[in-house]
Parts: C-alpha cells; structure tokens; sequence
C-alpha cells in the first residue's frame, strides 16, 4: 500500500428500515481519513444521501453491533449501522 | 449471567405461545409469566392489513442477551426466554414471546414488564404497518416516514 492511502480507513455502513428505505441501498462503503469518530463518518453519509436529513435526530448508531456516540473512534473496516427508532414487540 | 436455559431467538415461523412457554418451567419455579404480544387490527382508529418485522439480527440477539443480564440484576427470577417473529405478519399473530420463570409469581411478573419495555426501547427490530391507503414504519407510538 502506498505512503498516500496510510491515513484512509475503509468503513462498511448498513441502513435498516426507514433510513434503508430513504437511501435506496442495504449497505454502502465509505473511505475516510483516520482519525474518524461516528461524527465524521455520520457527516460523510448524510452527505451522500441527502435523502436521510429527515433522520438526522433520530437515528441511533451502531459501530460492529454495539450502541455507539458520535465520539465513538471508528477504525479500519468497522462495521456501522444507521438506526431508526426500534418498533419491535 | 447467562443461564443455559435461557433462549434468544429470531425466526420467521409462527410462534408456538405454549410450546414456548414450557421451555422455562424448571423444578424450583413456581410461576412462569408469559407475554404473548401480537398484531394489533386497530391502532387508534386505523385499520392495520397485516405488518412485516425485520432486524439487525446479529445485533438484537446480543440486545436481548443483555436485557437478560439486566433483569436478572434486578429481579429474583430463574429462567427467560425470548422469541421474535420476522417477516410478514396477519392481524392477530404473535410478534413476540417472552416468558420469565421464578420461584415467585410477583418477581417474574415485573421482569415480563421490564422486559418488553426494553425490548421496544434498544433491541434493533422494526416494524412496517400496512394500511388499505399505503404503509410507514412505526416509531413507537408515533409513525414516521408515512408514504
């Protein structure tokens, strides 16, 4: 790997229920420069999809399978997951 | 924490409310409280069709797991099992089970309770309503995302 991409992390989102629906796609990869935080990786997303600013208050995030904060730090090839509010039961 | 006679499970079968809840009646229980939610026909005067759950999978299982932990740190209850039903749903199916065994019925009556509130609140499971004029996926109490 060359010197130019030591500083880029590659991500892996999942969208699930509404916000899959707002966003027309199940997953998507990100790259983005290290160091990340759920915010960084949060802003990246709504970017592209601007479909999703309808969630931006309610969406709850996972980084691989565990609630996480927007300070979360994300690492290379982290697993995020975009959360609606959960309707089960 | 965990019990091996607890279960956590996602699946896309109809649910057996009775064959579920005698999973969880050990010897030295008294009283196995069960929750047999299902799909609701009317929701504040509008007419439900039929309803399609879906889930982070992985992720929920691991939820209920620790929702397990959680009611065992505050009840004294022996057993619990929890199931939810995926996919497409009719109008009076159950959505979910959850039966909790205890030695004594008050302790396993106020985990059931625990239980399913916080199931609704963190465990990564949606629910999409269908109506004769469209669907939304439900908020809670609220719905959003209305088409």
């Amino acid at each position: 790997m060359s010197e130019n991409y030591c500083n880029n992390i590659n991500v892996k989102i999942l969208f699930f229920g509404a916000a899959r629906d707002a966003v027309g796609v199940e997953e998507a990869s990100f790259s983005t420069a290290s160091p990340a935080s759920v915010f960084t990786v949060k802003k990246a997303v709504f970017a592209r999809y601007e479909t999703l600013s309808g969630f931006a208050k309610s969406l709850m995030v996972a980084v691989n399978r565990e609630y996480a904060t927007d300070e979360t730090a994300i690492e290379n090839q982290d697993e995020i997951a975009f959360l609606p509010p959960v309707s089960g039961g | 924490m965990r019990k091996d006679t607890d279960f956590f499970e996602l699946t896309r079968e109809p649910l057996d409310v009775g064959a579920i809840t005698r999973r969880v009646v050990p010897a030295t229980c008294g009283a196995t409280v069960v929750l047999d939610g299902y799909v609701r026909q009317w929701t504040s005067g509008k007419e439900t069709l039929h309803l399609i759950y879906e889930a982070f999978e992985p992720m929920a299982l691991a939820e209920m797991q620790k929702l397990s932990v959680g009611a065992r740190g505050q009840f004294e209850i022996a057993h619990i099992g929890i199931i939810h039903r995926l996919g497409k749903l009719e109008i009076g199916e159950t959505s979910v089970v959850i039966a909790v065994a205890a030695p004594h019925r008050k302790a396993a009556f106020a985990a059931c309770e625990w239980l399913i509130r916080e199931l609704k609140r963190s465990v990564p499971i949606w629910k999409k309503e269908f109506y004769a004029d469209g669907s939304a996926w439900a908020d809670g109490e609220n719905v959003i995302g209305a088409e």
